[in-house]
């Protein structure tokens, strides 16, 4: 099968992706209950949990595997350092550079999936440890821009700057405990720790349901995601060319990076190319509900929006199938 | 009596329940999801995270600690969502927390 751009977009949750920003385009009353969107989201946490758990079991903890979680916790670190300072070029509400790199920092799970299935169906393997990589990219980014916004506000605060109204810094206890605690965050990772303890035997016993449906919660997922992506282009307006323009150029960075990573440590094409989409996605679930207790002065409608409406479509519809060719 | 309406946003909740609870107040009342326009836009309706909610809780309490509560939300309101109201509520029970003690 081709990897081509034309067969990535012919998928059924991609398309309705699409039809759910037509929906939202034409101001059609098309809407999916919150919390029917909140378990779509769960639901697809458990189904990689469980997948990415029972096969890490199967294989064991290789050495391939410590090498490629130790580069994906690294990057999630050194991302948001380099963003930092090439948002602060333009941006002058420093704030929001650190809210916005601790984003890009961090992962998306949805395109992870997507990006999982897509190499499925063209029968590329991948191992089980890549669901691990998820976890552990998701809390340093936090914690990196977290340590950037206090180094910002100790700062202001020296220069009787009062931008940010005095607000008290979080201790860094309280904010590492919502990072691990976060909702869908924990949720990952207690479906990875049950799908390892039970194996292949629990993983066959889960399929007709983290399988089976699988796609079309996917799609009814990809529908919400293209609802709320509508809904925040307006906003986009306001954001600005230069924070639209890197929401759009940093995945291509982020991805060539880390081909060049997983060249120097020899990964397959799977591994690989999921390391890429990694890299190269943005957080729009667990970051914003954190940092926004992080880091209360930044504007969340930035960095949740670029996230969702800039970077998170281009990765589903162009980074996924041009990732792969960069892979090949 | 008074009665202290706060509408903040979904994330900052815990916190404004442990102002009210360290101000001594008997109870509150939750609305979870609310939605609106103010000051930050619109706000409310997203499954994906609770950043762009709003969520209201009332209570009912002397004059003295609806003050106190409500100088406390002012300075969460400088970096969130939100809005404190207060009125005097005409309580069909007007004594209920003297009974209840």
């Amino acid at each position: 099968m081709d990897a081509s751009l034309l067969s990535n977009l012919m998928d059924p949750p991609i398309l309705f992706f699409f039809f759910g920003i037509f929906a939202r385009l034409i101001k059609s009353d098309l809407e999916i209950p919150p919390a029917l969107t909140k378990f779509f989201s769960l639901y697809m946490l458990m189904a990689i949990g469980i997948k990415g758990g029972a096969s890490l079991a199967a294989s064991g903890i290789t050495t391939e595997a410590v090498r490629i979680l130790i580069a994906a916790m690294l990057m999630s670190m050194v991302v948001p350092i380099y963003s930092f300072f090439i948002l602060r070029i333009r941006l002058k509400n420093l704030y929001d550079v650190a809210a916005i790199a601790a984003t890009y920092g961090s992962v998306s799970a949805i395109t992870f999936i997507a990006a999982s299935s897509f190499i499925a169906k063209l029968g590329v393997p991948s191992g089980g440890y890549m669901a691990v990589a998820l976890v552990v990219m998701e809390s340093p980014a936090i914690v990196m821009a977290v340590l950037l916004a206090g180094m910002v506000r100790s700062k202001q605060v020296l220069e009787g700057d009062t931008q940010g109204n005095g607000h008290p810094a979080l201790p860094m206890k309280k904010i590492l405990h919502e990072a691990f605690t976060d909702g869908t965050h924990l949720m990952l990772i207690g479906s990875l720790v049950i799908g390892a303890l039970t194996g292949l035997e629990g993983k066959k016993a889960m399929e007709p349901f983290t399988v089976g449906i699988f796609k079309g919660m996917l799609s009814f997922f990809l529908l919400e995601m293209g609802l709320s992506v509508a809904s925040r282009i307006r906003e986009m307006k306001d954001v600005g060319g230069f924070l639209v323009g890197f929401g759009l150029l940093m995945p291509l960075v982020n991805a060539s990076i880390a081909l060049g990573i997983g060249h120097v440590l020899g990964l397959g094409r799977g591994d690989a190319f999921l390391f890429m989409i990694l890299v190269a996605s943005a957080s729009y679930t667990a970051v914003p509900a954190v940092v926004r207790h992080a880091i209360p002065e930044a504007n969340p409608s930035l960095y949740f929006g670029m996230a969702l409406a800039v970077t998170f479509p281009f990765n589903i519809v162009i980074g996924i199938p041009l990732y792969y060719k960069m892979v090949e | 009596m008074k009665k202290v309406e706060i509408v903040i946003e979904a994330v900052m909740l815990k916190e404004v329940i442990a102002i009210i609870d360290r101000a001594g107040a008997g109870g509150y009342t939750i609305l979870p999801s609310v939605t609106g326009r103010g000051h930050r836009g619109h706000r409310g309706g997203f499954g994906l995270t609770n950043v762009f909610h709003n969520t209201m809780i009332f209570t009912l309490v002397d004059e003295e600690t609806a003050i106190k509560i409500s100088q406390k939300v002012k300075k969460l309101i400088q970096n969130y969502a939100g809005v404190v109201i207060i009125t005097n509520p005409d309580v069909l029970w007007p004594d209920y927390q003297k009974d209840k003690k």
